[in-house]
């Protein structure tokens, strides 16, 4: 099903020399991929004229005018965003509209957070915020805490200890005042260049790690927004954030995030899969995603604590993603004993699985190159130039893995490929049972685990958010 | 699944998804002996489960699709509060799983909770009735019986644990796997003598590649009698064989052939081998043994000697905490939380932080409930504890107990690092 709606989608192309064409584009930032979309603005404003319950009853594949995947591994972000604009320019293409999604935020989950944000805390509160869980991830960087008496403090004072930090970090530029809400302290931190949190120690501490978390992400949101910036300049463009389309033109002219954003930003592809699933499946709670970067159950949580890989933050609507019992990016290796095994972490995103050409590791991700390099648009994505000899290069891999094992104790890549994907459909037959056997599997590689209780369905990015766009956010 | 499924190491990927969901869990075979076990829970199981285990296959007939639930410290269990479910899927093969119930107040000897999936109503109302929490009791036996349901979903599976071919396979590759693993690790013989809260803890571990011998030796002789502080064996038995696999990498094939490698010496009536009522000590001393053994191993397979650091052995404090307002949703009603020297693991839902210092030694941390709560405190039993750590409600040091907090107490947790 996934492979048809994408074999329609990309015949589907329409090219008009010599006329512009006015167009919406949809833009999905993952992980390690982007997803465009460009959709005839026309057809689509017809589609959005229309009553309500017609609107609904469309099909979920739109006509698209071109569609692209491009995997950040192989270039950078900016380098993709330029490629956007080219193939804008190529094809004629008038830029009306953009519509946003970002899983890009996720890509932080494995890294400490803070490196560049000072913080302002009253003398003997220093500790405070270090408690909850030690195993999580540090949100902030002890070395840059600037403690100081509250009723005694000067601007004359803060300034050396200002520079004290820029000694340590000349790349800080944040910094969270607690409780520090004089005029002077403000002008004075601002007049070094830092963005100004506030917090207070009387909150609670997941809405200090809030804070905190705001304050993590701010540099990598105020990139990608000023890349999103250039590429739409002033046209309209709407960013998904919790449950609905939020206008771009505010968050630019803003001159700090409305509350909670960074927040609900960093959850913006899991939330818009959750709703895409409400809409679709209101009667299956469960909802599974498995695409190149991810493979999850996604879960809302009734509390408003997001537990994070950072700790436990406030948010208003937290979603959770339970991973499946093996993850795409895990290593199959040879272990001390001569055996095949599966490492227990994920490797880390860089360089990438072996299919897309550079890594030197195998992953499980790998051991499904045939169905992955058999879509033209994932092997487009991936893009290697000779398809034989990646074919060769990732044989070669799986064969030095089964010639380095023990004989006795040989296991074939075919045999562990049929374990993982018995491991993952008895996972999701499992989480089914509560849900009426009716799970919905999204994600660009649902298409492997075909389980058998699960009503599989194609998913991709653009379509569903030019959907979502056609119909509004509501369910 | 494939109909001539070929067993190798590997599956244990599957028996691990087979038990997705189930927390502290085992699978046993017909014949009774362990097949698979994980703990993720900090407070290790295997051990616990498996006498649980053996003791309703001793004296009850248990049907397919028919469970047992028993929480006696003296047979098996921990404490009142941890619930252990015998379920047999068929007559060869048995899941046990054992899970925090805040609500049991109890105790509860092997008694029938399923016959032949169908709940035995006199026992739970009697059981609902008997405790002031019924609601919640009931809402958490319709999740355990919710998670039973999992295994009509998956037919292949089940056909295939139930196997006496797989079974027989898979004991063949977790005993070859050990003794590989074994091999790469140095032989030794190693002695520790530790002295905590009066006690005398002796560990000798012998770990030997001769063939006529099994492999792993683990002796507790010498350790002191048990008086007020004391653990049951399963209990000790639980935290060294985690400790155990961890070491020799050996994660995802507990099973009955690593037991039969291991002989336990656990003199009777010793600190490490006498049920204690409550379970006082159970995190506390299970946390101890691992220590002491992973010292061992270390030193083992180590040209350095290393003294044990004392400071370190006083690491464990341990708390649960249950709002008085209670909802039926478990996760949100009921917390555990940990505290020791390398980790806190606290959640923010029931507690407001207030201050956290640093002190000469170590930290003093300061909370306030955030609603009406009990809480139950674990882990400071002695005054000479007092000196590395410390629990204080409203400015008084406190030992281990229960308490009824209301928003306007204050708690101050006080340790050494």
């Amino acid at each position: 099903m996934a492979q048809l709606i994408m074999t329609q989608t990309l015949k589907q192309e329409i090219s008009t020399p010599g006329h512009s064409t006015e167009v919406i584009l949809t833009l999905f930032i993952g992980e390690t991929y982007v997803e465009v979309g460009f959709f005839d603005q026309v057809y689509i404003t017809n589609l959005r004229q229309q009553p309500q319950s017609k609107k609904s009853n469309q099909p979920e594949s739109t006509p698209v005018l071109h569609s692209q995947l491009f995997y950040i591994p192989h270039q950078s972000l900016k380098s993709i965003f330029t490629q956007i604009k080219k193939i804008i320019a190529e094809k004629n293409y008038n830029l009306n509209e953009t519509f946003f999604v970002s899983r890009y935020l996720e890509r932080l989950q494995n890294f400490r957070l803070g490196g560049s944000v000072a913080q302002l805390i009253p003398a003997g509160f220093e500790n405070n915020i270090h408690f909850g869980n030690s195993l999580s991830l540090s949100l902030a960087n002890p070395s840059l805490i600037i403690s100081k008496a509250k009723a005694s403090l000067t601007a004359e004072e803060l300034q050396l200890d200002i520079d004290q930090i820029k000694k340590i970090n000349p790349d800080c530029d944040k910094v969270i005042a607690y409780d520090f809400t004089e005029s002077f302290v403000n002008e004075t931190l601002t007049k070094n260049g830092f963005q100004v949190f506030h917090s207070s120690l009387a909150l609670k501490s997941h809405q200090i790690r809030k804070t905190l978390f705001n304050a993590g992400v701010s540099g990598t949101l105020k990139e990608l927004f000023a890349e999103l910036g250039e590429l739409v300049q002033k046209n309209p463009a709407s960013v998904w954030v919790n449950g609905s389309w939020f206008n771009f033109a505010e968050i630019q002219a803003a001159t700090e995030y409305p509350k909670d954003f960074a927040v609900n930003m960093f959850m913006s592809g899991l939330n818009f899969l959750y709703h895409f699933n409400q809409r679709t499946h209101p009667d299956s709670p469960t909802q599974f995603h498995i695409d190149f970067d991810n493979w999850e159950t996604i879960k809302s949580t009734p509390s408003q604590i997001w537990k994070s890989p950072w700790g436990e933050v406030e948010c208003v609507a937290p979603l959770t993603k339970e991973p499946l019992p093996i993850s795409p990016r895990q290593e199959i290796l040879i272990d001390d004993t001569a055996r095949l095994q599966i490492s227990k972490n994920s490797t880390s995103i860089e360089t990438g699985p072996f299919i897309a050409g550079r890594s030197v590791k195998s992953v499980v991700i790998d051991l499904f190159s045939d169905e992955i390099l058999s879509q033209a648009g994932l092997y487009k994505m991936i893009g290697s130039p000779d398809l034989n000899l990646l074919n060769a290069k990732i044989k070669s891999q799986f064969k030095a893995l089964e010639n380095g094992q023990n004989q006795e104790t040989h296991i074939s890549c075919a045999e562990l490929k049929n374990l993982i994907n018995d491991s993952i459909q008895t996972r999701i037959t499992f989480d089914s049972a509560n849900c009426k056997e009716d799970s919905l599997i999204t994600g660009n590689l649902g298409f492997l685990f075909n389980a058998k209780n699960s009503n599989q369905e194609g998913f991709f990015w653009s379509q569903s958010m030019i959907k979502t766009a056609i119909i509004g956010a509501q369910t | 699944m494939k109909k001539n499924h070929t067993t190798s190491h590997l599956d244990r990927l599957l028996l691990g998804t087979f038990l997705s969901g189930f927390g502290n869990s085992s699978l046993f075979t017909g014949k009774g002996d362990l097949l698979f076990s994980q703990d993720p829970d900090p407070l290790k199981t295997t051990t616990s489960r498996l006498v649980c285990f053996q003791l309703v296959k001793k004296y009850l007939n248990l049907q397919p699709q028919s469970a047992v639930i028993c929480n006696d410290p003296q047979n098996g269990g921990t404490d009142l509060q941890r619930l252990f479910l015998i379920y047999c899927i068929n007559e060869n093969l048995y899941v046990v799983w054992d899970q925090t119930c805040p609500w049991l107040d109890l105790k509860i000897p092997p008694t029938p909770w399923l016959d032949k999936g169908q709940e035995n109503t006199a026992i739970l109302s009697a059981l609902f009735s008997a405790t002031k929490n019924g609601d919640q009791l009931r809402a958490f036996f319709n999740i355990q019986l919710l998670r039973t349901m999992n295994f009509k979903k998956s037919t292949e599976l089940t056909q295939l644990f139930s196997s006496e071919k797989f079974q027989k396979d898979w004991f063949k590759i977790c005993s070859q796997l050990l003794s590989d693993k074994l091999k790469l690790r140095a032989e030794g013989e190693i002695q520790k003598s530790v002295s905590y809260k009066n006690n005398t803890f002796k560990i000798r571990t012998l770990i030997t590649e001769k063939q006529q011998l099994i492999p792993i030796t683990i002796d507790f002789s010498g350790s002191s009698l048990a008086q007020d502080v004391c653990a049951s064996t399963h209990i000790v038995e639980s935290g060294l064989l985690v400790e155990l696999i961890k070491f020799y990498g050996l994660e995802g094939y507990l099973c009955q052939p690593l037991l039969n490698a291991m002989k336990l010496i656990l003199p009777p009536k010793s600190v490490v081998a006498k049920f204690h009522p409550e379970g006082l000590y159970n995190f506390e001393l299970q946390k101890l043994s691992r220590q002491l053994i992973k010292q061992c191993l270390v030193e083992i397979n180590s040209f350095q000697k290393k003294e044990l650091k004392k400071k370190s052995l006083y690491s464990t404090y341990f708390f649960t905490s249950r709002l008085i307002q209670a909802t039926t949703n478990e996760k949100e009603s009921f917390q555990n939380n940990y505290f020791s020297n390398s980790r806190v693991q606290m959640s923010d839902g029931h507690f407001k932080f207030e201050k956290m210092q640093n002190k000469d030694k170590g930290f003093s941390c300061t909370f306030k409930p955030t609603q009406d709560l009990e809480l139950s405190f674990r882990g400071i039993t002695a005054t000479e504890d007092q000196d590395v750590r410390c629990f204080k409600l409203n400015d008084k040091i406190m030992m281990t107990a229960n308490f009824t907090l209301t928003p306007k107490d204050t708690i101050q947790i006080e340790w050494v690092t």
